[in-house]
């Protein structure tokens, strides 16, 4: 039964890393295969009515969702899932994702025409298309340069001003060494946006789907004043939707937006964001079909599984780019003292039964992971994970035996001068459901039961105890997950170089051999090289000096109501893409 | 007709005091409520319920001699059977000795609450009706204070600032508890005050205290038991509520809040790990209840007979 | 008593001000701050520029004494989470939405347990006594949530009587819109039933063995014209105590209805600042509900007079 889910999720990966070869490879190269893309995405649409005829659309085109509200509808401040979620869907940047029936990602051109690239690589060039704000003002490049300027402005303090410092002058910029206007980005005429690079990067346009970058109206944000961002009455529109309506903390609803370039392909008239607390009452709405679409909630997978046995619901897979791993101290070395030793982290990493881990706690959802790196990242025009073996696998064979373990951990420990009937080790958390308490203490009972050493769980009532718990360094060791930001293994590694804004939040791990061929990427350009730099890497930090201990490899199913049809479950950017989704058979 | 003879007479001793000797045996307060409380089969019921409870958190959670801490996958969400009376957790381990090991956290916690709560609150209450005037101006502006201060603000401050532990729950949840009880025994001591009795033993001299401790607190007991039977299973619902936001016990501990917080999720799917420890509270619950029900009948003195 | 009010009114005021300062500093005592759960993950540089934004970066009694001086104005300043919202924004979107779930649920409640209550002494010793006492005590021991979770499957869920979560809306805030509002007022309104049933009835039988009841009763009164005119009188007073607090407690929000029902209400809202340390928006709110329940317990004091002519106002004229 182990093994079969095993199987499954890995043959599952297999055929998401197709896709994305087919779906995806092409954007980073040329203007033209990003329009091929297009093209398929109507084939596959076509394919689909041929499949069943009665797929025709109810009178009645509404979608209803559960959301948690948006703290802010600023396109350049966004910062959650929930903010993708609804700014993707009523703005609208350079490129739109769907997928297709086998979920596999279709980059389409959205606000840009068509683009291309110098040849040194340095140099984009776009086009945009010809379309309008909800308020009938043209969409300009100048708008787009208006965004990038803004997102960079040290004074906004927008949480994704980072994903810009590629262009040229960029980082110079934010830290107050150049001016706004030395920024690579201008606009040539009112449809022809140029954008200049520090350094040639493979995967930029990747980046550029980023909501960040949508473009702004500088005279709304202005008109707007201190409401401007939470204000919906006061935005202006150039996605399919726009908001009609909205009680804070509770409802959002979407209407279509008539002025949208792309109208006609936009069936839905309305579409409600509920916020839905508790699992129990999601549940009870999924069954009255007063909900369209529920994310998996570990403990009801089964039951709504047969609700997909049944024919009532579609069960939808997505492998996330998405890895959650254990941090260790290695700041001041943890309250314990250990985390600086390699020995004792390798040790404490290497005791964690990973496939024991994601059964129990969480009932086979994820994948477990030996690696950083999660399955269907691509580097290039390859997908990583099936280039590299994952590196703490041929370690675990090494140390094979509980004994192993022991005598690897209880050096590392007289290493740092300790005795083993001393140490205690604190695992700090802060998030409090009933899920994450019990992986607390899966892995509290894993390390006391193996070393023998006693172990505190320390659970912060929310995230503000616990970034301040955090930053006294008053702890050994935390869980933590991170959602790759844009299509490359870049987006992880970035995080563990000891330049890293970031660092302080990797347990500050600082290894110079890491450092360097981290810098030593900034002037590669060939992908089939960097990769084979990025393999190292992870090499180095999750094997050799087990900066960190990974975990398991996020995946999201979604269980989506079977009238709705044609809606797109991207792993970037939003995670339900429905400006083409239509109802069909509810009643 | 029979002849009155002298021999025929005898003299009984008549001493003066022989008119006050009482001759039912005496009963006191306490023995007397007991008394009449042994005669209400209700309240019997309740107190041998609860001292049974008591009993099963001592030894309930060894009974099957089952570990209930350690984490067993293969186990996990089974429903109750021979092996696992209650059935198993999300983590595989038995919800029954689980249950009585909560109730065990539970009633102390609530006991100890509801103790400080009496305890405080009569006093600080009693002060302030008994003095009155410039006194009670002053202490009522410091309750009033307290009390218009949302209480569940405090008591998410206080956990907030303290770290997790039983002393920091008790501590958190009594900091505002006790104003509720100083009030309502201040209310009720401010219409004993003008009763003729402790204006009767005002003039003979009794001292403040006596007053408090001799007249009023007794006569104030029916509306503390109520206030007890209220509160203990208020206690044991706040640190319920607290575990839903978070900001409860942690997950070492075992409580019925915990129990039944981490039950709701999965009612649906897995009914009986939100039953039973729902159950096993209710229960707790009603019997503090009905006994307390009984218990202020019992000692009542105007109820005496 | 205008000199008794004006009093009133004074001390309030104070009251009010050490409630703030008193929140102020406990909510600065708290480790972390409205920032720390948005900064979690970001570098360094960004984070600095974020807390000079918001001018969380200045020392606690700087922002302590900036806080004061805009209250005195009767501004609590902004929403750090939500942007642009104030707190009089919240109050106006929210408060009438838990203020009609409150008042709904003590309405029902207390009419309901006062009734049993009354019927329940009045029939002292006989079925309709324990019947009213047990249920009182069962519904007094299920916990709010686990009760309004079953509601919610049976009656919205099973049957489809009433909808699954909702409030009513727009026109339709305080009235209509009721089929809404029946399952979050049913899970409210037991623990006014119970606590209230209880209360009068222990109430209005220590009013019962008084000795000016059995004076009236020897008069030659009816047992209707007795209970009447003597004793649900005089045993209104507990019940005049607790009900100021069943009104904050109404006021305040009830979060866990909120919570199941999904309903926009300010109990919800609050402890979700209170957790995301958004200082202006915790501090508006908590001297509002404050001074709203300061002005509560002083109608109750003057109902007092009313409803027992042995307690006078202290303070005034003897």
């Amino acid at each position: 039964m182990k093994n079969m889910k095993k199987w499954l999720a890995l043959f599952l990966a297999g055929t998401l890393t197709a896709g994305m070869l087919a779906g995806c490879g092409g954007s980073g190269d040329s203007g033209k295969s990003s329009s091929e893309g297009g093209a398929s995405a109507a084939v596959s649409a076509g394919s689909g009515d041929t499949e069943e005829d009665d797929n025709t659309p109810d009178s009645v085109q509404e979608l209803n969702l559960i959301f948690t509200d948006l703290k802010t509808l600023d396109v350049n401040d966004v910062r959650n899932s929930n903010e993708f979620q609804v700014l993707s869907q009523v703005q609208e940047g350079l490129f739109r994702t769907f997928t297709d029936e086998d979920g596999n990602a279709v980059v389409e051109n959205a606000g840009c025409e068509d683009y291309t690239v110098s040849e040194d690589g340095l140099t984009y060039t776009f086009t945009l298309r010809d379309h309008q704000w909800s308020d009938g003002q043209p969409v300009t490049a100048q708008q787009y340069v208006d965004s990038i300027k803004r997102l960079l402005n040290p004074e906004n303090a927008f949480a994704y001003a980072f994903l810009a410092y590629d262009i040229e002058n960029a980082e110079a910029y934010y830290d107050g060494n150049a001016s706004a206007d030395d920024i690579g980005v201008k606009a040539i005429d009112d449809k022809t946006l140029e954008i200049k690079l520090q350094a040639a990067i493979p995967f930029f346009v990747k980046k550029l789907a980023n909501v960040c970058f949508f473009p702004v109206r500088l005279d709304v944000i202005e008109a707007g004043g201190e409401s401007f961002a939470t204000d919906y009455t006061k935005q202006v529109y150039n996605g399919p939707f726009v908001i009609e309506s909205r009680i804070l903390d509770n409802e959002m609803v979407l209407a279509k937006n008539e002025s949208y370039w792309d109208a006609e392909n936009v069936q839905l008239e309305k579409v409600t964001l509920k916020v839905v607390a508790e699992a129990a009452t999601q549940s009870q709405l999924l069954e009255a079909k007063e909900i369209d679409v529920v994310e998996a909630k570990t403990d009801y997978i089964q039951k709504w599984q047969s609700m997909v046995d049944q024919g009532t619901l579609v069960s939808r897979s997505v492998v996330k780019p998405a890895s959650t791993y254990m941090i260790f101290n290695q700041h001041t070395g943890g309250s314990s003292g250990l985390m600086n030793n390699a020995k004792v982290r390798l040790a404490m990493s290497l005791a964690i039964d990973r496939e024991e881990l994601n059964e129990v706690i969480y009932s086979g959802q994820n994948t477990p992971a030996y690696g950083l790196i999660p399955y269907n990242m691509m580097s290039g025009d390859v997908e990583f994970r099936g280039e590299a073996e994952e590196p703490l696998k041929a370690v675990k064979e090494e140390y094979d035996t509980d004994e192993k373990l022991v005598e690897l951990f209880t050096e590392g420990v007289e290493e740092e001068g300790k005795t083993l009937s001393d140490v205690e080790l604190t695992i700090l958390s802060s998030a409090s459901d009933t899920q994450n308490e019990s992986f607390l203490e899966y892995m509290r009972q894993t390390w006391e039961s193996l070393f023998g050493v006693k172990v505190t769980v320390n659970i912060c009532p929310d995230s503000a105890t616990f970034v301040a718990e955090r930053d006294s360094f008053k702890y050994d060791t935390y869980n933590m997950g991170w959602n790759g930001d844009y299509d490359d293994p870049m987006t992880f590694m970035e995080l563990w170089n000891t330049e890293s804004g970031y660092a302080k939040f990797m347990g500050g791990y600082s290894n110079a051999e890491f450092d360097e061929m981290f810098d030593s990427l900034a002037l590669m350009t060939d992908t089939a090289e960097r990769t084979e730099v990025y393999k190292e890497m992870e090499q180095n930090l999750v094997a050799e000096n087990a900066g960190m201990a990974p975990l398991y490899y996020g995946n999201s199913q979604f269980f989506v109501q079977e009238y709705v049809k044609n809606l797109s479950t991207p792993n970037f950017g939003c995670a339900l893409e429905f400006s083409r989704a239509y109802i069909s058979g509810k009643e | 007709m029979a002849e009155l003879t002298k021999e025929r007479f005898k003299k009984v001793a008549s001493d003066r005091f022989d008119k006050d000797v009482i001759s039912r045996p005496t009963i006191s307060y306490w023995g007397d409520a007991w008394r009449r409380l042994k005669k209400n089969p209700v309240a019997m019921f309740s107190l041998g319920l609860l001292i049974l409870c008591v009993i099963m958190t001592i030894i309930g959670p060894y009974i099957r001699g089952l570990d209930f801490v350690t984490v067993n996958g293969v186990k996990k969400n089974l429903g109750p059977s021979g092996e696992f009376w209650f059935g198993s957790d999300s983590l595989g381990r038995d919800l029954f000795s689980r249950v009585w090991m909560g109730a065990r956290v539970s009633i102390i916690v609530a006991v100890v609450c509801t103790a400080i709560q009496i305890i405080v609150g009569c006093i600080y209450g009693g002060i302030m009706a008994y003095y009155g005037g410039i006194v009670d101006e002053v202490m009522m502006r410091i309750l009033e204070i307290i009390t218009s201060m949302p209480s569940l603000l405090i008591t998410l401050l206080v956990m907030m600032v303290l770290e997790k532990s039983v002393g920091a729950l008790v501590f958190a949840m009594c900091v505002t508890a006790w104003c509720t009880t100083a009030r309502q025994i201040r209310g009720q001591i401010m219409q004993l005050r003008e009763s003729e009795y402790v204006m009767a033993a005002e003039c003979l001299g009794a001292s403040p205290m006596r007053i408090i401790i001799k007249h009023m607190i007794p006569n104030t007991l029916s509306i503390l038991i109520l206030n007890v039977a209220s509160s203990i299973p208020s206690y044991i619902f706040t640190e319920a509520s607290l575990s839903f936001l978070g900001m409860g016990l942690d997950s070492n501990s075992i409580s019925l809040g915990v129990l039944i917080s981490n039950g709701r999720a999965t009612m649906d799917l897995y009914p009986y790990q939100l039953f039973f420890p729902a159950l096993a509270l209710c229960i707790i619950v009603l019997a503090f209840n009905l006994l307390g029900d009984g218990l202020r009948d019992a000692l009542d003195p105007r109820l005496r007979q | 008593m205008i000199k008794y009010t004006i009093r009133r009114f004074i001390t309030m005021l104070f009251t009010l001000f050490i409630i703030a300062t008193a929140t102020f500093f406990l909510l600065a005592a708290v480790p972390g701050d409205a920032l720390s759960a948005r900064a979690e993950r970001l570098p360094e540089n960004i984070k600095e520029n974020l807390y000079k934004k918001y001018g969380l970066d200045k020392p606690t009694m700087e922002r302590y004494v900036i806080t004061m001086k805009s209250m005195l104005h009767g501004d609590f300043g902004e929403s750090i989470t939500y942007e642009g919202q104030t707190v009089s924004s919240i109050i106006r979107d929210k408060g009438p939405v838990s203020a009609r779930l409150g008042l709904q649920q003590m309405l029902l409640g207390v009419s309901v347990g006062l009734l049993l209550g009354v019927l329940a002494a009045i029939k002292k010793g006989t079925w309709i006594d324990y019947l009213v006492v047990t249920l009182a005590i069962v519904f007094i021991s299920v916990p709010n949530l686990v009760f309004g979770l079953l509601l919610q499957k049976v009656f919205g869920g099973t049957l489809s009587w009433f909808p699954v979560i909702g409030w009513p809306q727009g026109d339709e805030l305080w009235f209509g819109g009721w089929k809404y509002t029946v399952l979050p007022t049913l899970t409210g309104c037991f623990v006014y039933i119970a606590t209230y049933a209880r209360l009068l009835k222990t109430s209005m039988l220590d009013v019962i063995n008084q000795d000016y009841v059995l004076t009236a009763e020897s008069k030659g009164l009816t047992r209707g014209q007795v209970i009447r005119r003597h004793v649900i009188r005089n045993s209104f007073i507990p019940v005049m105590t607790q009900l100021p607090m069943s009104v904050a407690m109404c006021i305040t929000g009830s979060f866990f209805v909120e919570n199941i029902f999904s309903i926009p209400g300010l109990g919800l809202y609050y402890v979700n600042a209170v957790s995301g340390r958004d200082t202006s928006i915790v501090l508006g709110n908590t001297v509002i509900i404050a001074a709203l329940y300061i002005i509560v317990i002083f109608i109750t004091d003057i109902l007092y007079t009313l409803v027992d002519p042995r307690i006078r106002i202290r303070g005034g004229k003897k």
